[in-house]
């Protein structure tokens, strides 16, 4: 079934992460799904601002999620505190005993799954700026429509969607085969739905998945309820989908951020040759180089 | 060392030595809830109320009616510094308080759980049901604490007879309509399917026991499960949990579950 913008229901909007915008912060990251921007800035480890916040085995974690305009509302305290539970299991905390980390997130554009682009902004950010994880979690937001789901099936809504079709992120060209079959059934879920899908949505998860080990970091669902089943299809669905904005985005990002530091660090010091001046004075090496 | 000590300070050790004999330092057993206990008519004054404890939790809910043109049920929880010790900063208990807060207004408007044809009364009016929750003790689980506590109090809800003030066209409560002309029947409130929640909270071992303290909801990942007339709800915050795995594990228990709250709501 197309949608609006001619994805197919299994398809995300292509991802563009923009490492280090801020150049004050310690760690900071632009994460796109679209039209839907949302900027995060770490700001950490450092002393906590009041005494009786200090933990003496591990660091605060503390989120700021700031609206796109306006001041901060219930909405956004929700956010934080889901925001803040996922990053828990992510950063190692007992790294950074006694410590502050401030991560602090500002919706540029909203365009629905704001949840998921937050959660990505942040967890990019905080590798940004080097704290250490023990996974690297990305999130993801479903739709489902409740009526595909009554129509057009025999009544045994037990036979629900066995996930068949690779999501594919487009149109970035990365090739995932997908299948042809149980085109019908497509229907029931859309992955990364924009605000106008979300309205139209009757149920909306928000998934964060640890790609490496399968793990399920956080989702938070709203809307109807939903089967058995069609829990499991969701995960499945946000597992591949996950992992492969997992590989896109950081391969863009390696690449980026390549060209960058070549562009930084790649010149010579006229005072001498073979000295090289150096990059950021954090130093950051990506793996691929 | 000293067993108070080790709960202190390392308490992943101490639930580790327990979990290993399949029980926990309170003597349940890891899929046994709290023994709860309900009383409705907590409060004289609202249309409806009731009074919660599970374990050393407890929450107080009651019913507020208004009048206005779309009839629905809004639902505000708070959790005072009073409850417990987490909560001293506002900003910490904000955000669990707005998340119980919509989540629960969003379960309660359900069109599978309540019908909101039954709160529009003459004309264009309809009642608008303000469900407050004040949780007084805080021990792990508010969702399940504030969710029985609002349905317990809905069920409970009497909503009063209506007549029009003589003189104005605006509609008045009326509180002893003996003679008056009533123009909205009192009627109680009728909750066509409940919500039950069951929580469960992942322990450092990987075991997922059910209805946790505060001190186990800390160690890690907390999920909960909403059944709703055969399906699902799911609100899984922070923490990993084996992807495949944990809702076939956890479902079929939490069905079984929601099968004693229920005895628990219709007991009078």
């Amino acid at each position: 079934m197309a949608r609006r913008d001619g994805r197919s229901a299994n398809q995300l909007r292509p991802p563009q992460v923009e490492l280090r915008p801020l150049q004050r912060a310690d760690g900071s990251a632009r994460f796109r799904f679209g039209d839907c921007t949302v900027l995060a800035a770490v700001y950490g480890p450092k002393e906590p601002r009041t005494r009786h916040r200090e933990l003496c085995d591990r660091c605060t974690l503390d989120v700021v999620v700031r609206p796109r305009v306006g001041i901060p509302g219930p909405q956004e305290r929700q956010m934080e505190a889901l925001l803040a539970r996922q990053l828990e299991y992510v950063v190692l905390a007992t790294e950074y005993p006694r410590t502050q980390i401030s991560v602090i997130v500002q919706m540029s554009c909203c365009d629905g799954s704001t949840a998921a682009v937050a959660g990505n902004a942040a967890h990019l950010a905080l590798l940004d700026a080097g704290v250490a994880m023990k996974a690297t979690a990305m999130c993801v937001a479903l739709g489902v429509t409740w009526e595909a789901l009554v129509m057009g099936e025999d009544g045994d809504l037990g036979k629900m969607v066995k996930l068949s079709p690779e999501p594919v992120i487009w149109p970035l060209g990365v090739d995932l085969e997908a299948s042809s079959g149980n085109k019908g059934q497509l229907d029931t879920y859309r992955l990364d739905p924009t605000e106008l899908e979300e309205a139209q949505c009757d149920a909306l998860i928000s998934l964060s998945m640890d790609g490496s080990r399968n793990q399920l970091v956080s989702h938070i669902s709203s809307g109807a309820p939903l089967d058995a089943t069609i829990w499991s299809s969701c995960i499945e669905a946000a597992d591949k989908s996950c992992k492969a904005c997992l590989d896109t985005a950081f391969s863009r990002v390696s690449r980026d951020a390549g060209t960058a530091r070549r562009r930084h660090c790649g010149t010579v010091d006229r005072r001498g040759a073979g000295a090289v001046r150096k990059g950021s004075k954090r130093g950051w090496q990506f793996a691929t180089g | 060392m000293d067993a108070d000590l080790l709960q202190r300070f390392n308490p992943e050790e101490f639930y580790r030595h327990f979990l290993a004999d399949g029980l926990r330092p309170d003597g349940r057993s890891l899929r046994e809830p709290r023994r709860a206990e309900l009383q409705r008519k907590a409060l004289g004054s609202a249309l409806g109320s009731a009074s919660l404890r599970l374990g050393r939790s407890s929450a107080l809910a009651g019913v507020r009616g208004e009048l206005d043109e779309i009839g629905r049920i809004e639902v505000s929880v708070d959790l005072p510094p009073l409850c417990s010790a987490l909560f001293r900063e506002k900003h910490r208990a904000l955000g669990q308080m707005s998340f119980l807060s919509k989540t629960l207004t969003e379960v309660l408007n359900l069109q599978s759980v309540f019908d909101a044809t039954q709160l529009v009364c003459h004309g264009e009016a309809s009642w608008v049901l303000h469900v407050h929750i004040i949780c007084l003790n805080y021990d792990g689980n508010a969702f399940d604490l504030c969710l029985l506590a609002a349905i317990a109090a809905l069920e409970d809800t009497d909503l009063p007879a209506l007549m029009k003030e003589p003189g104005t066209e605006a509609e008045r409560l009326a509180i002893a309509p003996a003679e008056s002309e009533i123009v909205a029947e009192a009627r109680k409130l009728v909750l066509l399917a409940r919500p039950l929640p069951v929580t469960f909270a992942r322990m450092p071992g990987g075991q997922w026991v059910q209805d946790p303290c505060a001190v186990e909801e800390s160690l890690g990942a907390s999920v909960s499960l909403c059944l709703v007339d055969g399906r699902w709800l799911v609100f899984h915050q922070g923490g990993g949990a084996d992807a495949n795995r944990f809702l076939e594990e956890l479902m079929p228990v939490a069905r079984t579950s929601t099968e004693k709250l229920a005895k628990l709501l219709d007991d009078p």
